[in-house]
């Protein structure tokens, strides 16, 4: 009986052709389809990544985001908080070099020193401007480690060469200074640090204040510590960790102390608002989410296209054979092996037509649960239309069939 | 000889949606094997209604027919035409994907004879039909209708049973055809041990059939014993 299957797939080409070819295309449409919907869906879980939310703590109303005065406990509810992702601070001091009598601090008082945590935090600053390799700044930004990078011509100018140890008397910015009055006090005492890499001298290359040190944000942190001080930050942006869930991110925010921008606050020094840049990627997720929900409210008219199709490609591909069903059945082969053989015949082309089709997409679509999907689709469509086609053609009378190809 | 075929008072109803038409009334007739019987009549007299009730593609409305001894409706049909009747047509209905070879080894796959042994049992029959072997790998569409018909009954010899029945299996061939035919249909019976049971119009045929039943309005008699 099988070898009726061979002959008919080697000789029927056309019809085999026009079959296969049909199948092809649906699958080539289905995979468009739901690679469409899953393209859309991954730029949507990669958007965080491509258009990541940007926010920079500032005043209240939002006219600076530097050189502010950012608490410690803001800073340290930031690190810990789930939603935050990417936290730089720096915090800036001044320093003299060696120990100096507190009247002649205009004398020694001429280093700038800042506190940052990553490269990030040290604005318009680059790896490459660093001796050190970008791995070893990070991590060393990143540690409380007593050591600091120094500008090479402060380097140059003071004598000092890398893995010296030197004194800094450091002060600080102090935080209850009016605007516009910005008054600075002695830490209290002296600290050592030791020189581990230079930096160019940026003059020029960045609009941003250039610093003489720098140290591991930590290490500053602990530096303000040691002199029982509290710490505070003169920077801090970070990113949002889950974009799409912004509602969760911004009661968190305001749980931590962080305010809405109120444009018409006075201008102050502290830092306790926070600007959230979400603009640009509300508007992409917005538009891909509606694309995705068009093309899934298109769903059930594809599927039905798709079954109707493979219904109708079967059920005249079944009829067509009708002639030949009556022969078999003429010839004693009972009504379901009869049918069943056509059946075979049928999935076999379209299982064809599937891998054809699959092989095509293979270098597009690489989802195996969707190609599998589309196949799964395409077989019941088809299987549907051949089950109708054949049961329709065995409830017929021989007979009846023999003579109307008669 | 023992009657293969025995008709008691049988009758059809064909049944539709809307209305009855009553095809065969009463027949009665019985069929020996080595005989050709031919069933002649008008156009819709119910000789091929008949007809189908032999080859068991319908059973009848009314009345008994016994193939064998055993009553129709009590066989396997399909098992029936497979393996003891055989049925050819005026339009041949051979397969059309099939080479002429193909055709007359088809009941013997069905039968599952090995490939080989089908296919040298398949050339001896188209050699009784007088098929030159240059014909064998052709397509059906390829051959004349007379050519057609001596495949068709070439693939009734294959199915090796012991009832031919034909249905105005001249009606599309020319009178040289005609006349091989009804050679050929009398040697299955004379030769082969048939029981040929031919539905006709063609008075020809008729003559060459050893019985001869009229149909008339769905009532067969015996036109000669």
């Amino acid at each position: 009986m099988f070898d009726y299957v061979k002959c008919s797939l080697r000789r029927r080409k056309a019809a085999n052709l026009v079959t296969v070819g049909i199948s092809v295309m649906l699958v080539l449409l289905l995979n468009l389809y739901f690679g469409s919907i899953d393209s859309y869906q991954t730029q949507l879980r990669e958007l965080s990544e491509n258009v990541p939310i940007f926010c920079q703590v500032t005043n209240l109303n939002g006219t600076m985001g530097n050189e502010l005065f950012i608490s410690e406990q803001i800073v340290e509810a930031l690190e810990q908080s789930g939603q935050v992702k990417d936290l730089s601070y720096m915090t800036v001091m001044m320093a003299g070099e060696g120990d100096f009598k507190e009247a002649e601090y205009s004398k020694y008082l001429n280093l700038y020193v800042a506190g940052a945590n990553n490269v990030e935090a040290l604005a318009e600053m680059t790896d490459d401007m660093f001796s050190l390799d970008a791995q070893s700044l990070n991590e060393l930004l990143a540690s409380d480690r007593m050591e600091c990078i120094v500008n090479e011509n402060v380097l140059k100018k003071r004598g000092w060469e890398i893995g010296d140890r030197i004194t800094l008397k450091c002060y600080y910015y102090d935080p209850a200074s009016e605007f516009g009055k910005i008054e600075i006090h002695p830490m209290g005492g002296t600290v050592e640090v030791t020189i581990a890499g230079t930096m160019e001298d940026a003059g020029g290359k960045t609009s941003a204040i250039q610093n003489d040190i720098i140290i591991p944000g930590r290490a500053a942190w602990n530096l303000f510590a040691q002199f029982g001080l509290k710490f505070f930050a003169g920077t801090v942006t970070f990113h949002v960790k889950d974009p799409m869930d912004l509602n969760g991110f911004k009661e968190e925010m305001q749980e931590i102390g962080l305010k809405e921008i109120i444009p018409e606050a006075d201008t102050s020094y502290t830092g306790y608002a926070l600007v959230v840049r979400d603009a640009d990627f509300i508007a992409s997720a917005t538009h891909l989410r509606h694309s995705i929900e068009l093309l899934q409210s298109f769903l059930p008219v594809v599927c039905i296209l798709v079954l109707l199709i493979g219904y109708v490609v079967s059920y005249l591909a079944g009829n067509s054979r009708r002639a030949e069903f009556a022969l078999m059945r003429l010839q004693g082969v009972k009504k379901v092996p009869a049918a069943f053989l056509f059946l075979t015949e049928q999935i076999l082309l379209v299982l064809a037509g599937n891998v054809v089709g699959d092989v095509l997409v293979a270098p597009v679509v690489s989802s195996l649960p969707g190609i599998l999907a589309v196949n799964g689709v395409l077989l019941t469509a088809y299987l549907i239309g051949a089950a109708a086609a054949y049961g329709r053609m065995s409830r017929g009378s021989v007979v009846y069939l023999l003579s109307m190809q008669q | 000889m023992g009657k293969i075929i025995e008709a008691e008072n049988i009758g059809y109803v064909y049944q539709s949606k809307y209305q009855k038409t009553k095809a065969l009334t009463g027949v009665s007739c019985s069929f020996e094997r080595g005989k050709v019987y031919a069933i002649t009549g008008k156009s819709g007299s119910g000789k091929s209604t008949f007809l189908s009730l032999l080859a068991g593609l319908d059973v009848p409305t009314e009345g008994n027919l016994y193939i064998d001894g055993k009553e129709i409706r009590e066989i396997d049909r399909d098992a029936y035409r497979m393996n003891l009747a055989s049925v050819i047509y005026q339009a041949f209905h051979l397969f059309p994907l099939l080479t002429v070879l193909e055709n007359v080894m088809f009941p013997m796959g069905l039968q599952h004879v090995p490939k080989k042994e089908a296919k040298e049992r398949a050339h001896d029959f188209l050699a009784k039909v007088g098929l030159p072997d240059t014909l064998y790998g052709k397509m059906p569409n390829m051959i004349s209708g007379g050519e057609q018909q001596r495949v068709a009954i070439a693939r009734a010899m294959a199915s090796g049973g012991q009832i031919l029945l034909a249905d105005e299996p001249t009606g599309n061939l020319d009178s040289q055809n005609e006349a091989v035919i009804v050679e050929l249909l009398g040697k299955m019976a004379h030769e082969e041990n048939y029981a040929v049971i031919v539905v006709t119009h063609n008075e020809k045929v008729a003559e060459a059939a050893d019985v001869v039943y009229g149909m008339l309005d769905g009532r067969l008699e015996v036109v000669r014993a």
